[in-house]
């Protein structure tokens, strides 16, 4: 007993004499900021003897790569300047450097054929005064755009050592078309940038929640038709981009909704309602076959798949209280994992998944409106991304997360209204409108990869 | 030897043995009252780093866009700083967000140990002494858990921080006054904190020492631990040497500011 004690106060006596060593005060200044890199894009003097035809094209090629990487405006300062432009032909690395541009890209032309040109994109170093990247391509009128985005795409990895967004799609639903006595809602795809507005469906009904597969190639939906027939269940549909051609690929009793897909391309996670309560599960796309993924007595919808497919984020009224709250979950199995991740709120709608799963975009409605915002995976760092700017929807991250898409109603009067979509880096700084006289734009869906 | 033991009747035993546990247990209320009053601004230290570092959570939606909120700490970061005084400036206050940014229970909990530790400290109880080592124990692994813990602050979310310095072990009130001048330079130096973006995510790390004289003027800034790269080393030192005139200040640490006490880290 003694002993013990004695060990006791040596215990004390110890914890007196330690003392931290001696050291300075350090504080820590944080992250810096990040200079913009000064760009420029020029084009070299054009072979002579070119049509009108073609010379809208090299206009056109350089204005799209220009446009391209204004949309990184965090990250490059696009410096549009005609007296840069000789200084760049001739690679005058000294004055570049002095008005503050680190790359330049310098687009030579000639002509293949009619109405057909090479390019060829070379992309300069001012800091390390040296040619970094030369990619060739050819454009007609047709594929100008497609092939200008590749090339940008191509010299952007060289600088930013990852994929940009030139590449990627935008599907959305309109209701262009729309008459006094019947509303339809039809699927189409565009550019990242809001050109090459294509329609995918004509099913002269109301087209609900799409959603791309991660190769880009397939687009799921739900259907509300119009027909007057009592048959009026909400079926999913399978769209292949390429041929349009589309089938029905879920058509259980009451709704077959909100569909997302699974990493793999082979399986789907969607809400079924047939057991009666909405549900989430997920469903081969090769033998039909379905598996359960909640099971709860309250509603639980609007799956998101991180891309791994290890996390699934989704919208249940577990909470009680009547309000949707966010939770995550592993969709691999039933009920595994489950966390809840929001718990402030009124109405939180449409949680989307960064591509790299770390982060959710939701909309959540506040002072009478829908607005976007963000929060961490885990629930931390809580956003508010859009304010005064109308009513904003449907958030959906870019192929490289640094963006995210987003429907936003504005009041026009009384009766009308309009929806547009919108884009804006995932801090919240908007860039513009990407539709524009395409009646009411919703539910945008931007492509993985 | 043994026939003396029994020769004794009981009760000499009983009080013996009394003599010696109250004087045990009072040598442990001495020693425990001394490690307290030792520790005492060592623990205040690490009390408030402790409620730095811990996570808010949001009992409602933020009013305020992530836009606006920067576009705060900038304006709060470039405002002139206030003149010294000799007290121990009070945390920044919080931004006015109404009831929208309420602390969840685990720093109700954190802060309610503060305060009861507080009190203890009056009152002198033996029973104290487990959880004083357990706060002063991580007063001494303080430069273990740096890097941790600098990280973690960094990392902070969508909330106006308190304090943000580590420090060594010196003179206490000294030590909290460098360290109050010490938590007032990032704000100054951070405007002026850039680097080009191809030195961006490479986890490159320099620490600079600044030598600042009793005017608040740079009289030296050297590097302490190199990044190894030379253009963030410059761009470390060019916004330090941009920055100056940091605040005057006080007497009593002049001399340990101009003898280049203050570690800035870039980032950490």
């Amino acid at each position: 007993m003694i002993k013990n004690l004695v060990i006791l106060i040596s215990l004390f006596i110890l914890t007196l004499s330690i003392k931290a060593e001696e050291g300075l005060t350090i504080v820590a200044v944080g992250k810096a900021d990040v200079e913009k890199d000064g760009l420029i894009i020029v084009t070299n003097d054009q072979p002579r003897g070119l049509s009108n035809r073609e010379k809208t094209i090299i206009a056109e090629y350089e204005k799209l790569m220009k446009n391209d990487f204004s949309f990184y405006k965090q990250k490059f300062n696009v410096m549009d300047k005609n007296e840069y432009k000789p200084k760049a032909v001739r690679k005058d690395y000294s004055f570049l450097s002095g008005i503050g541009v680190r790359y330049f890209i310098l687009n030579s032309f000639d002509k293949a054929s009619e109405n057909t040109l090479s390019v060829k994109s070379e992309l300069y170093s001012v800091r390390e005064k040296k040619l970094l990247e030369t990619v060739s391509v050819t454009v007609t009128p047709s594929n100008v755009r497609k092939n200008g985005h590749e090339a940008g795409d191509a010299l952007f990895q060289k600088i930013a050592g990852q994929t940009s967004i030139f590449r990627s799609k935008i599907v959305f639903v309109s209701d262009k078309g729309t008459t006094k006595s019947k509303g339809i809602k039809e699927l189409y795809i565009m550019d990242f940038d809001g050109h090459g507005v294509r329609r995918l469906t004509n099913h002269r009904g109301n087209v609900i929640s799409p959603a791309f597969s991660f190769d880009g190639r397939k687009v799921l939906y739900s259907l509300i038709k119009n027909s007057r027939s009592k048959s009026r269940n909400i079926n999913l549909y399978i769209l292949d981009v390429e041929t349009g051609r589309s089938r029905v690929i879920s058509s259980k009793k009451g709704i077959n909704s909100g569909a997302f897909f699974m990493p793999d391309g082979e399986n789907i996670a969607l809400t079924l309602t047939h057991e009666g309560n909405a549900e989430i599960y997920s469903l081969n796309l090769a033998s039909g076959a379905t598996r359960r993924i909640t099971k709860h007595y309250q509603p639980d919808v609007d799956p998101s798949i991180n891309v791994t497919g290890s996390r699934m984020a989704f919208l249940s009224g577990r909470s009680g209280a009547g309000k949707p709250m966010i939770y995550i979950a592993d969709p691999r199995a039933q009920e595994k994992d489950v966390k809840r991740i929001s718990y402030v709120g009124k109405f939180n709608a449409t949680p989307r998944f960064s591509p790299d799963g770390s982060e959710i975009a939701f909309a959540s409605w506040l002072d009478n409106r829908f607005d976007i915002f963000r929060v961490d995976e885990n629930g931390a760092n809580l956003h508010r991304l859009t304010k005064d700017f109308g009513s904003n929807e449907d958030p959906t991250y870019s192929n490289d997360g640094q963006f995210i898409a987003f429907s936003s109603q504005r009041v026009l009067s009384r009766t009308r209204a309009v929806q547009n979509i919108y884009i804006m880096t995932r801090d919240g700084d908007i860039l513009g409108s990407l539709t524009k006289n395409m009646g009411n734009c919703s539910t945008p869906r931007w492509s993985k990869y | 030897m043994r026939s003396m033991v029994i020769n004794k009747p009981l009760s000499f035993y009983t009080k013996k043995s009394t003599a010696m546990h109250v004087l045990i247990v009072l040598i442990a209320c001495l020693l425990s009252w001394l490690n307290w009053q030792s520790g005492e601004k060592q623990r205040k230290i690490n009390v408030k780093l402790v409620q730095s570092s811990v996570r808010v959570d949001m009992v409602a939606l933020p009013k305020r866009t992530l836009k606006e909120l920067e576009a705060i700490q900038a304006s709060s970061a470039s405002a002139p700083a206030p003149s010294t005084t000799s007290k121990v400036p009070e945390p920044k206050p919080i931004p006015d967000k109404g009831d929208e940014y309420l602390k969840d229970t685990k720093e109700v909990k954190k802060k309610s140990l503060a305060d009861l530790l507080k009190n203890y400290s009056k009152k002198d109880k033996v029973s104290d002494v487990k959880k004083v080592r357990a706060k002063s124990k991580e007063g001494s692994g303080l430069n273990q858990k740096q890097q941790a813990l600098l990280a973690g602050l960094v990392k902070r979310g969508n909330k106006v921080q308190k304090g943000e310095a580590l420090v060594g072990n010196g003179s206490a009130e000294v030590l909290s006054a460098v360290q109050a001048y010490a938590t007032r330079l990032p704000g100054i130096v951070k405007p002026f904190w850039k680097i080009p973006s191809y030195l961006a995510d490479k986890g490159l790390r320099a620490r600079i020492r600044v030598f600042i004289n009793s005017q608040g003027r740079i009289v030296r800034a050297v590097i302490y631990e190199s990044s190894g790269d030379d253009e963030y080393d410059n761009r470390a030192l060019a916004a330090v040497k941009k920055a100056s005139p940091f605040p005057v200040p006080e007497q009593k640490i002049s001399k340990n500011i101009l003898n280049g006490d203050i570690l800035l880290g870039f980032p950490l």
